[in-house]
């Protein structure tokens, strides 16, 4: 009755060929990212380069897991190939459990301590004082960005009032004084190395602000204002990209971020407060 | 007598019942799980095909294509593939294939029984299931076709009908009705599983003797119901938001193409935070089938124990607890508070703990083996491969501030992919090239399955390993074009790759329908054990008969992996396999107590669904600035003396059926019906004084819950009362008389326990 022999079940080939393909695995990948051949984009902020330190710890740590396992895997699946010679019976060993439990544990605490700083620099620090006040509003498919202008105050906003023809777009109260110097442009413009405080709203469906230079990604939410902040300390012109599916034009939607130098920021402001 | 397989003695199913309650409409387990079985291979067809669709639109997006109506695919129409295909294959491939599929036709098998615990509750699953499926598909047909807003339909997208884009109108609609249907059938599936595991096991099988496909069968129900049930309470809400006016997710002030929406006050995060709840779960819901059928292979063609078989086994139902605790791992950059993304930061990395435990010790189960590559193996191998590979792209997404980068760009669709879609396949092929002899008595060819492999397992990593570098330059996924932003253009010859190399993978999936359709037909007949196994599906014949063990029961006597035990003649030891040979007895009843154990799982799936329900009310109301209170009308205080009263006389009734008074237990049992006919009567009263009060469903969301609650309670509490009046008026055979009253007094009880807490919460917030 038995049909498995040594003869479909135990030759030496397909251990071989699993080997090799679990090399080639390894090899590739660790060529890959030893040789960096697609790195992320150099970071713009402190915020980003801790990031990028916490990003390069966990690559460490998985790829040498990663590496162990799958040639710990080649290994076993070569070694252990049937040659007709009886299985090696063991249950289990609970001192090999404890100890790869305790060894799989601690490594990840450490890892989650140490990528506790990337994200509580992000998040949980409250705006400077002097930070740059932006407005992010978002809607199918556009980001609309507003300064309060001189005074320091965001206008009060009417969703009634919304009409994008008529040069609208976020609803803007003409009655409310504050309002009258905000300024609202399609573009984010920020002076270089000055914390700047944004605050996401959206129009109508979930939507995103992801800057990759910034490692900055967050909703913007409908029927929420959520803060971010960020300093960016070097001029040029970043891409702001939609990662939130919020429509057809979802693949569309996307904007500028401008790092400037003081003066082309204050000619900015200048030259929007004047067509406003 | 060391794994003689048994005799059928019955003749194949088909012969006495006629084909159509034989194959069509049919009760037996074992058919269940082939219906389960070829609609997740239809269901998976049709998923490659989207995805094919998709990957060639990305690399060459003005091509004409034949499927797509005008030619060049739009936009939407590249959103409705992504959103049919991450449907499909969670929910009717992934969800199904392992679980419903393999687990319907082998748990009962493998622990010696001779069909589920609820056969006929077994096949209302399946056809559910195949009602949902059609469904799904119908939405490609409507007008405005498929919906857009992906496979987690995050409101407003999802929530608005057709203002926010094609394929929210009808199309949403289809698919929330789908995924209710399907929610329900998994409850009734999952609640199926657990009572067989726990009733209807064979003398000797104990908890630890079980295979470790059984356990993880059985943690993956659990998961099933606790996770179903949330998610169904979720379609419901969004489905009143779309079409009955109500603001669950919808918040005030909403514009959309310029017109305002009139919604009030909901919270869209709250909509994540339910899908997630059940969404994360559903990982482990697709993952864990094939880490107990990986087990179970790896030990069968290593010659080995499994090692460390008690972690095993305790590393499942570790890492299904911990599956509920993780949900907002998806939600880091939602805008939820950041200290809770901290938690659940610290919750997803400790599942990294079960998961190294079960990938050393598939390790330390190889180590030392005798390994024979059977194509099982191969897939099995390829299983953990994928799933050390995956798992550790994990972690990075793990840590909210590495997430912030990676978050929502390709290198998360390659780590979902490799460690939930292809693990879970390879786990799924490892099934069915193992089972396949059993199932059909025929074995599928050795050299054929072999080449499958080679080409699968390098396809895929040559698909998804350059996804994840994607990633990390910032590919954003869900994006019809590469036109957005200027730096995606760059990418495309990743793009290109991973294109061409998914179109030879899916073409050697040929090689396996062929394999498998031939194999049906003209492969090698099979033994009852080809593989010199020692589970209890190897003890029957190939197929089994209808009965599984052709009416020669088997009791265990040992645990499920003695592989070359020392000083054994053979070098496997079959579970029956006992002092005295293999032992068996003649017939096996169905136990009472799985009615009993099989409403206290529905009451538990009941619970779930309002406690769903319950924390959306302390969300909306605690979030929201435009709750206001509503005045509970007063004969509802009336309804709930008739309630508790029904209770009094449902145990007044039960004590007079143990005292045989048989008059006293129809007329105490009747009282209880008519009570529960007036308590609704009282509802009924009390909506219609809401409704003329101003109250409407759609207004207020204190009034939308309080006609959400007392529906929702209604409509089950009209079930207790139909089972009441069944239980009165229909003798039922295999149900005896006593337990059918233990089992809705237990229904009864915990309704009326239910309503009570709804009662007072609803006063509470008055």
């Amino acid at each position: 009755m038995t049909q498995t022999g040594k003869s479909d079940g135990g030759s030496a080939g397909p251990a071989v060929l699993l080997t090799v393909l679990l090399v080639i695995l390894v090899a590739a990948t660790v060529y890959v990212f030893a040789a960096r051949l697609y790195p992320a984009p150099s970071p713009i902020s402190s915020a980003a380069v801790l990031i990028d330190r916490q990003y390069n710890r966990t690559l460490y740590v998985a790829g040498a897991v990663f590496v162990l396992a799958q040639l710990g895997l080649a290994f076993a699946i070569f070694r252990f190939r049937d040659r007709g010679r009886p299985a090696r019976f063991t249950r289990g060993s609970v001192a090999a459990e404890i100890t790869w439990t305790s060894l799989t544990f601690l490594t990840f605490l450490c890892l989650g301590i140490l990528g506790r700083k990337a994200w509580a620099e992000v998040r949980y620090a409250p705006p400077a004082p002097d930070a740059i006040q932006v407005e992010v509003t978002t809607t199918q498919f556009v980001y609309t960005f507003r300064y309060p202008g001189a005074d320091g105050k965001f206008g009060r906003l009417d969703p009634s009032l919304i009409n994008a023809p008529a040069g609208n777009p976020l609803g803007l109260d003409l009655n409310d004084r504050t309002g009258n110097d905000d300024i609202v442009a399609p573009d984010l413009t920020v002076p270089v190395s000055r914390p700047v405080a944004l605050l996401l709203r959206s129009q109508d469906v979930v939507h995103n602000f992801f800057v990759r230079e910034l490692r900055l990604q967050q909703d913007s939410v409908p029927g929420m204002m959520i803060p971010v902040n960020f300093t960016a300390n070097r001029t040029g012109r970043y891409e702001i990209v939609c990662t939130q599916l919020c429509g057809l034009g979802h693949s569309k939607m996307h904007s500028f971020l401008n790092v400037v130098s003081e003066v082309e920021y204050e000619a900015f402001l200048k030259k929007w407060s004047a067509s406003q | 007598m060391v794994g003689q397989p048994v005799r059928a003695t019955h003749a194949p199913a088909g012969s006495s019942k006629g084909f159509i309650r034989s194959y069509i409409f049919s009760t037996d387990h074992k058919v269940v799980g082939l219906q389960y079985f070829s609609l997740a291979l239809a269901a998976v067809t049709f998923g490659i095909i989207l995805s094919l669709l998709m990957r060639f639109h990305l690399v060459w997006p003005n091509a004409h294509l034949p499927f797509v109506g005008g030619g060049i695919m739009t936009p939407e129409q590249y959103l409705a593939l992504v959103t049919m295909h991450g449907t499909i294959m969670v929910f009717f491939v992934l969800s199904t294939a392992p679980q419903s599929a393999f687990g319907n036709y082998f748990l009962p098998i493998q622990i010696g029984a001779p069909d589920m615990a609820f056969p006929t509750l077994n096949m209302l699953s399946f056809w559910l299931t195949l009602a949902a499926f059609l469904c799904m598909i119908a939405a490609f047909v409507v007008p405005g076709g498929a919906p857009i807003s992906g496979w987690t339909a995050y409101p407003p997208l999802s929530g608005l009908g057709e203002v926010t884009g094609p394929g929210e109108g009808l199309g949403q609609t289809l698919w929330i009705v789908s995924i209710s249907i399907f929610c329900f059938a998994s409850l009734l599936g999952a609640l199926n599983f657990i009572a067989t595991t726990i009733d209807m096991r064979a003398p000797g099988m104990t908890l630890m003797r079980m295979p470790l496909t059984v356990w993880a069968w059985f943690v993956t129900s659990i998961l099933s119901l606790l996770a179903f049930s949330v998610l169904l309470a979720g379609g419901i809400l969004l489905l009143l938001d779309r079409s009955a006016g109500t603001s669950f997710f919808l918040p005030a002030g909403l514009v959309v193409n310029g017109d305002l929406q009139g919604h009030n006050g909901g919270s869209p995060l709250l909509w994540q935070h339910l899908f997630w709840f059940f969404g994360h779960p559903e990982v482990y819901i697709a993952i864990l089938p094939g880490m107990g059928v990986v087990s179970h292979i790896l030990a069968n063609f290593s010659r080995k124990p499994v090692f460390g078989y008690r972690a095993m086994a305790l590393a499942l139902c570790a890492i299904g607890f911990l599956g509920f605790l993780v949900w907002g791992h998806h939600m880091f950059v939602s805008g939820m508070n950041p200290y809770s993304g901290l938690a659940f930061s610290v919750l997803t990395m400790s599942i990294g703990v079960p998961s190294a435990i079960k990938t050393f010790n598939w390790l330390g189960t190889l180590w030392g083996g005798k390994i024979q590559f059977h194509s099982p193996m191969l897939f099995a191998i390829g299983f953990v491969s994928f799933f050390v590979t995956g798992g550790l792209s994990g972690i990075f997404l793990a840590q909210p501030a590495v997430d912030t980068m990676l978050h929502a760009t390709y290198y998360v669709v390659a780590h979902f992919h490799i460690v939930m879609g292809v693990a879970a396949v390879f786990g799924i092929f490892a099934a069915t090239y193992y089972w396949f002899p059993k199932m059909f008595g025929r074995r599928m060819d050795e050299r054929l399955g072999k080449l499958h492999f080679w080409l699968t397992f390098a396809g895929v990593y040559c698909v998804f390993m350059p996804m994840h570098f994607l990633g990390i330059e910032g590919g954003i996924r869900r994006y019809a074009d590469s036109t957005g932003a200027g730096y995606l253009a760059a990418l495309q010859p990743l793009h290109g790759f991973m294109t061409i190399t998914a179109f030879i993978t899916a073409a050697a999936q040929l090689i396996f329908f062929y394999n498998f359709f031939h194999s049906l037909k003209r492969g090698e007949r099979a033994t009852a054990n080809p593989w010199n196994a020692t589970t209890l599906e190897w003890i029957t014949s190939s197929p089994p008969p209808p009965d599984n063990f052709g009416g020669h029961f088997p009791s265990v006597h040992r645990g499920p992996y003695e592989y070359s035990v020392p000083g054994e003649k053979e070098d496997f030891l079959p579970q029956n396999l006992g002092p005295e040979g293999g032992g068996a007895t003649i017939s096996r009843e169905i136990p009472q107590r799985v009615y009993v154990t099989g409403m206290a799982l529905l009451l538990g799936g009941v619970l779930m669904f309002f406690m769903a329900l319950v924390s959306a009310y302390f969300v909306r109301k605690g979030f929201s600035s435009d709750w206001q209170p509503l005045a509970v009308p007063r004969v509802l205080w009336l309804g709930t003396l008739i309630l508790l009263a029904s209770s009094v006389t449902l145990a007044r009734s039960r004590h007079c059926l143990l005292a045989r008074q048989e008059e006293e237990f129809r007329h105490w049992w009747g009282a209880t019906a008519i009570l529960g006919v007036f308590f609704l009567a009282a509802e009924a009263i009390a909506w219609r004084q809401l409704a003329a009060g101003g109250v409407s469903l759609d207004g207020n969301p204190s009034g939308s819950f309080f006609y959400v609650f007392t529906a929702a309670h209604a409509l089950h509490l009209l079930g207790g009362i139909v089972a009441l009046l069944v239980v009165a008026l229909r003798p039922t055979t295999r149900l005896t008389r006593r337990t059918a009253t233990e089992v809705v007094s237990l229904y009864w009880h915990c309704m009326n326990a239910l309503w009570v807490f709804l009662f007072m919460l609803l006063l509470a917030g008055a």
